[in-house]
């Protein structure tokens, strides 16, 4: 056992669990260095469970050294496992990382896979819609990217082809069968969808967003028709409860 | 006086065996030990499963990263409060979390790291434990953890450490003896002396089996079933105290339910046997 590595007062002590576990130049003598493994792999594991597909875009050691990049400089806050990769995220999006010209999108990509966790665990919906009103499923989450994240995977992933442009993914749970679905949305369905965090009667709703498009009344009719028809469907699948 | 309650011999619930567990509520089992830290604020499969499990046991909360007691900055009072919230919401006796640092200057190491067994850890560390008493309105207690290292030099032993804080701090202990055991082999002391050495009588829950829970998404490669050795440490326990509350602990390698079930009812059959010699 190595005891005469540091002084024992606390200040001391936390300064060296510190290094030990986030600063990869520090090496840890004897018995120290099995808690940076430990520390390393625990948070490693999660990661790469939870983002397989950002995973398996590096070797070992790129991703070794991805870990280390952001442990160092941004060492985990939250204290639920389950949410490192959502600060992992945040962390890469900054784009302060070794591999960001090769990597523009790791952060984004991370995020997206990061985001299933989230909808999978979100709270339970405790409000209760009016019945002549719809409301958002709060058990959502929407991306906002400009990287395609969802056509990632490393055996499709071939980087010149990534086009770059303006994505929003949108994941949510549906409240009874708990399965998580999927959707690509377009800027109109997004802004749609930002009214409706509240609850909203359909027909003033579509009548508000024709009038903000300014549409002729000619093209209103059919709007407010395939509006309807959307609703409908969103309803069906839950997005709107 | 610490009032123990009986409740008998139960599992760390897992989300591998969770739904197990709602199809089958095994006869044997008499609670359930949850991590606060997988369900706070949370809802979905593994929320509804916790709550149907909750209308059949006990329910006893056990914290990983909840307090990090060792840590020289102030508790993470929003994690607290929704802890707090959980608790009271499943009734949980009392709350436990491990004697350790789970986290320094606010980041998280998602491990259990030892304090130096010194005056000035027992010093910081005592009125952390009643803060955390008066806040939860209920008995906290203080598990001991498995260590590799000592950070700096050692003022006393381990349990004279362990002993000390929990008498200052008029608080329980939740005595893990798999890592009594782990650490009388690594640390060359007599795991039977250990707990001679401690106030026993504040003893209201027992960890046997393999290592520590990190979070459900982990698989390590340590889960294994109790080893002889422990069961015996269990048994030498149960003949000096009663133990309101013991837990299997099974945390990666996950083995089907029936498995876990056939260690409750060791663990039970272990502690009656004790309970007979100590009558006789
Ligand atoms: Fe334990």
């Amino acid at each position: 056992m190595t005891t005469k590595l540091i002084n024992n007062d606390l200040k001391s002590v936390e300064d060296f669990w510190y290094q030990v576990c986030f600063n990869p130049q520090f090496k840890p003598e004897g018995r120290f260095s099995v808690y940076r493994d430990l520390t390393f792999n625990c948070m490693g594991e999660v990661l790469e469970n939870i983002c397989p597909v950002t995973r398996s875009l590096f070797k070992k050691d790129q991703w070794e050294a991805l870990l280390w990049e952001y442990l160092s400089q941004s060492p985990p806050r939250l204290a639920i496992l389950r949410e490192l990769p959502g600060e992992a995220a945040a962390f890469f999006k900054k784009g302060k990382f070794t591999l960001k010209e090769d990597y523009p999108y790791l952060g984004e990509l991370m995020e997206y896979e990061y985001a299933e966790v989230k909808v999978r665990f979100a709270p339970e919906d405790e409000e209760k819609t009016p019945p002549d009103k719809i409301r958002l499923n709060p058990a959502h989450f929407l991306g906002n990217y400009r990287w395609p994240v969802h056509f990632i995977s490393s055996s499709l992933y071939q980087k010149q082809k990534l086009p770059e442009g303006s994505y929003h993914l949108l994941l949510w749970r549906h409240p009874h069968s708990l399965k998580i679905e999927f959707m690509e949305v377009s800027p109109l369905v997004k802004a749609l969808i930002g009214l409706l965090s509240n609850p909203q009667r359909p027909e003033v709703l579509l009548e508000t967003l024709a009038k903000d498009l300014k549409l002729s009344k000619k093209d209103k009719e059919p709007f407010l028709e395939q509006g309807k028809a959307l609703i409908e469907t969103w309803k069906q699948k839950a997005l709107l409860v | 006086m610490i009032e123990k309650p009986s409740i008998g011999v139960g599992l760390g619930l897992r989300r591998e065996i969770s739904l197990n567990l709602v199809q089958e509520l095994p006869q044997s089992l008499d609670c359930l030990e949850v991590a606060p830290e997988n369900y706070l604020g949370t809802g979905g499969k593994f929320w509804r499963q916790l709550c149907a499990l909750g209308e059949r046991y006990p329910i006893l909360f056990h914290g990983i990263s909840l307090t990090s007691l060792g840590t020289l900055e102030d508790f993470d009072w929003d994690l607290l409060k929704q802890a707090k919230k959980l608790a009271d919401q499943f009734n949980s006796p009392w709350m436990s979390d491990h004697l350790c640092y789970s986290s320094v200057k606010g980041f998280q190491f998602h491990d259990l790291l030892p304090l130096p067994f010194t005056e000035e850890a027992i010093k910081h560390v005592v009125p952390k434990i009643k803060t955390l008493q008066d806040f939860f309105e209920k008995p906290f207690a203080i598990e001991n953890i498995s260590y590799y290292a000592h950070p700096g030099k050692a003022e006393m032993s381990e349990w004279e450490f362990v002993a000390r804080i929990a008498e200052l701090a008029d608080c329980a202990l939740l005595l893990d003896v798999n890592n009594i055991y782990v650490n009388s082999v690594n640390h060359r002391f007599e795991a039977k002396a250990y707990i001679d050495a401690l106030p026993l009588e504040r003893v209201l829950q027992v960890h046997v089996a393999g290592h520590r829970v990190m979070e459900d998404f982990l698989l390590d490669t340590h889960g294994a079933s109790v080893i002889d050795p422990v069961w015996d440490l269990l048994s030498y326990l149960a003949t000096k105290t009663s133990l309101p509350a013991v837990i299997v602990e099974r945390d990666n390698n996950l083995p089907d339910l029936q498995e876990l079930i056939k260690e409750v009812e060791i663990a039970k059959k272990v502690i009656r046997q004790a309970n007979d010699h100590k009558t006789n």
